[in-house]
């Protein structure tokens, strides 16, 4: 939390409503076939072991049109775990500036996602969306691959996203 | 061993732990001292803790440990006047005091006088000289500029036909952020050094005040990939400190899923050294094995990296009788499967080519380093802290633990120590679950006591892990150290690799497996 | 090489079928926490354990409490559960959380004092 950024977080040039009509067109263009760059922004390992499961014969994200390529400049998506550290800040920014517009941002596990274990620490931004524009939230220590997936899919509209959690009012009896 | 630093030291400390025997010595002495119980008793340098203790004794405090003989830790601990806050580096007496003494400059503000390399170690170039995190004045909650110095980070080469090579830290696989500067001269490597620390997280800064159970959680998630051991390690560090005895099953739970974390590990590793040499075949059944590990774990301990299994006093997943039923089918599967898929990897002349010779590094190497693990294993070093600080239910094993020593030294050895390490581990998790004692899997820690200090040891699949904690007078955290296996074996990767050709060096790096996370924490 | 082959045929297809054929998620593993509405007492011992300080509890100056888990910082560790002293925290089985806003992934309760029945 503590980290200043190097500039302010970025941001999509548009209003709210117009992000999220971009984000699925987005969505709607690469529906059958994304490239992901994986961003590790200071994991503990667990969520990056996860997201290289996904590649092997057991999950094999290659069935689903998803692979994995080797720079930001193919990838229409960045798949970032950890809480971007103060030491990783300039490098997820220049990965992400690398990265082809439009292109989407998913946050992986609970560092990435709002800070997880280690919020409130002197050298992390405590989350993504501090510092980049994040599409999707994958929640989990780290997500298990089939959440991952889960999470992908959602990203590229081909799943629903889990919307307005509740908000329950229960009445207790006064005190 | 009073013998050994004799007119060195200024005293014996009262004892902390049973294990463990601590001297007290002058600054200027200190060197000497280590260098004398490292030369006359054998002993490898395990630890290094910087203390911030001006509030109390008004000094800060280095403690430097070694592993001495079987079962035994040596303690030698210095004060630093804070009005004049340097002391003697050790380094040039004893090189593997390298990068502690230089963690220690960057967090603490001693400098370490005669100091070979004295560059920074975990803060960047854009950190601000004269903040030191982990000095109790520095207030966390408050941001930490970056400021414009001069790059310190990297000596240059010059010369004819000198290329650099700079790579990361964002790497083109799915692997940690490192920066790596090659200095080649056509294909061969001349000299190799590391940037790291990118991921550093202030995980010790962040678990002072902490209750011990919430530091807990920090510390299974120093590293995703040995979360047990960490886990392991803390919770015993913790126990020793209050005096908690845990019960006998818990001890042996403890073993079960150490082994298991080794296994994953292990299988996952070997899979991924047939992918370094584009093995595709191998890799995959790597790849296979391993998950059905995780898979294993997630069925029995509710989590595919054993997250949250301990607790401080035993832990907190009790196998019910199912659970090892599953066990002990899911591995007889896995011993199978990991035979034909060993015998699969190293039949094939395509890889044992790349694997031989490749990574080659000494004993003497691993030795000045003080590295642990299977990388000291492979290169002829007979440590294994599973039989050198019995710990977890070991001692309780009807067998005693195998350890796995090579001499090559190169990265087909330190394949050949994980595969007999697998079927040692598969004989060990077979033996624990046939003489699984009955009874309580915890006890209640109850409060903690204050002002105590002690710390621990389990070993993960990259080695030893060194957890350190210290209690403030209210039980809750006043200092953590984490010294996780990867802290002495990165050097070691350094170190070997010069010689080698550039393309060897993700299976160089993939042989040792080490672990960003835990290092830079 | 006539070997690799021969295991890979013995081996076969070793592929999830998810998400087309749901897999849920074994009994033990430990996914999103559940608040029992009827049990939950506004005792808070649960925002004081988190560690990663993903539940809040709220109280009201009129009575009644508000209690918050954010699920983009939980980490799954179940400490929460175990501290409740009237077990209104469970675990469930559910995995499928990703949303696309962070709002999306706060669940927030509001007891409202006052009334009668729970
Ligand atoms: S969310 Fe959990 S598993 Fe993922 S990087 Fe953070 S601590 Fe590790
Ligand atoms: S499971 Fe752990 S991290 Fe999640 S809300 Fe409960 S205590 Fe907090």
């Amino acid at each position: 939390m503590s980290v200043p950024l190097l500039l302010e977080p970025r941001t999509r040039d548009t209003t709210d409503a117009l992000a999220a009509r971009l984000s699925a067109r987005i969505a709607r263009l690469l529906r059958r076939s994304l490239h992901i760059r994986h961003l590790d922004a200071g994991s503990c390992n667990g969520c990056d072991w996860e997201i290289q499961t996904l590649l092997g014969p057991v999950y094999d994200i290659q069935r689903l049109g998803i692979d994995i390529v080797a720079s930001p400049r193919h990838a229409d998506m960045l798949l970032v775990t950890g809480s971007v550290t103060r030491n990783l800040e300039r490098a997820a920014r220049a990965t992400y500036e690398a990265m082809p517009q439009p292109g989407l941002v998913v946050a992986v596990g609970a560092c990435a996602c709002g800070g997880g274990v280690l919020h409130g620490s002197y050298c992390t931004a405590g989350g993504v969306n501090n510092v980049l524009p994040v599409d999707v939230y994958i929640p989990g220590c780290p997500p298990r691959p089939h959440a991952l997936l889960h999470g992908l899919l959602v990203a590229l509209d081909r799943l629903d996203p889990r919307i307005a959690a509740a908000n329950v009012t229960v009445d207790v009896p006064q005190p | 061993m009073s013998h050994a630093i004799d007119g060195h030291h200024d005293g014996e400390l009262e004892r902390r732990m049973s294990n463990e025997t601590r001297f007290a010595v002058a600054p200027d002495t200190l060197p000497n001292a280590c260098l004398a119980v490292v030369e006359h008793l054998n002993a490898r340098l395990a630890l290094m803790v910087g203390e911030d203790e001006r509030a109390s004794s008004g000094m800060f405090r280095l403690s430097y440990t070694f592993a001495v003989a079987q079962g035994q830790w040596l303690t030698l601990e210095t004060l630093i006047d804070p009005a004049e806050p340097a002391f003697p580096s050790v380094t040039p007496l004893v090189p593997a005091a390298h990068w502690y003494e230089r963690e220690v400059q960057d967090m603490f503000g001693l400098t370490a006088v005669g100091h070979p390399d004295p560059r920074r170690l975990v803060h960047h170039d854009d950190w601000p000289d004269g903040l030191h995190p982990l000095r109790k004045d520095f207030d966390p909650s408050l941001p930490v500029p970056r400021v414009d110095r001069p790059a310190e980070t990297f000596h240059t080469l010059h010369g004819e036909g000198f290329v650099e090579i700079p790579v990361g830290p964002i790497h083109a696989g799915v692997i940690e952020p490192g920066h790596f500067r090659f200095a080649a001269v056509g294909e061969a490597v001349f000299d190799l050094q590391p940037r790291l620390f990118y991921t550093h997280r202030g995980i010790e800064k962040l678990a002072e005040g902490k209750t011990p159970a919430q530091v807990l959680q920090l510390a299974e998630r120093v590293c995703g990939a040995c979360s047990c051991s960490h886990g392991v390690s803390y919770s015993q560090a913790v126990e020793t400190l209050a005096g908690i005895e845990v019960p006998p099953r818990a001890a042996a739970v403890r073993t079960l899923y150490l082994e298991l974390e080794r296994l994953y590990n292990h299988l996952g590793d070997l899979g991924n050294i047939c992918a370094g040499v584009s093995f595709a075949a191998g890799a995959s059944f790597g790849a296979q094995l391993k998950e059905a590990v995780q898979r294993l774990n997630e069925r029995v301990a509710g989590n595919r990296f054993l997250h949250g299994v301990n607790q401080i006093g035993g832990v907190r997943r009790d196998p019910s009788a199912s659970d090892l039923h599953d066990i002990a089918a899911t591995t007889t599967h896995i011993a199978t499967e990991f035979r034909s898929f060993i015998e699969m990897m190293l039949s094939s002349d395509t890889v044992l080519e790349r694997l031989k010779t490749t990574g080659f590094l000494p004993a003497a190497t691993a030795r000045a380093l003080g590295a642990v693990g299977v990388a000291a294993r492979a290169s002829g070093v007979d440590v294994d802290s599973r039989r050198d600080h019995p710990h977890a239910g070991y001692p309780a094993l009807p067998m005693p633990t195998p350890v796995v020593v090579r001499s090559e030294g190169d990265v087909y050895a330190r394949v050949l120590v994980r595969s007999d390490e697998i079927l040692a581990t598969l004989a060990m998790i077979r033996a624990v679950l046939d003489t699984l004692p009955d009874g309580p899997a915890a006890v209640s820690p109850g409060r903690v006591p204050g002002g105590r200090a002690a710390f621990a040891v389990s070993e993960s699949p990259r080695g030893e892990n060194i957890h350190f904690v210290r209690t403030a007078p209210d039980g809750t955290i006043e200092r953590y150290r984490v010294r996780s296996a990867s802290y002495p074996n990165w050097p070691a990767v350094a170190a070997c690799v010069p010689g080698n050709m550039v393309p060897d060096f993700p299976v160089i790096n993939k042989s040792f497996e080490l672990c960003y996370a835990c290092l830079d924490r | 090489m006539l070997n690799i082959f021969r295991r890979a045929i013995r081996t076969g297809v070793v592929t999830t079928g998810y998400p087309d054929t749901p897999e849920p998620a074994p009994p033990a593993y430990r996914g999103q926490v559940h608040l029992h509405l009827a049990a939950c007492t506004g005792d808070a011992a649960c925002a004081r354990v988190c560690p990663s300080a993903a539940i809040s509890v709220e109280h009201s100056p009129v009575g009644g409490w508000t209690w918050t888990l954010d699920d983009r910082r939980c980490v799954f560790c179940g400490l929460c559960s175990e501290a409740c002293p009237t077990g209104a925290l469970s675990l469930s089985n559910e995995y499928e959380l990703a949303a696309r806003k962070p709002e999306d992934l706060l669940t927030r309760v509001t007891f409202r004092a006052g009334g009668t029945a729970r």
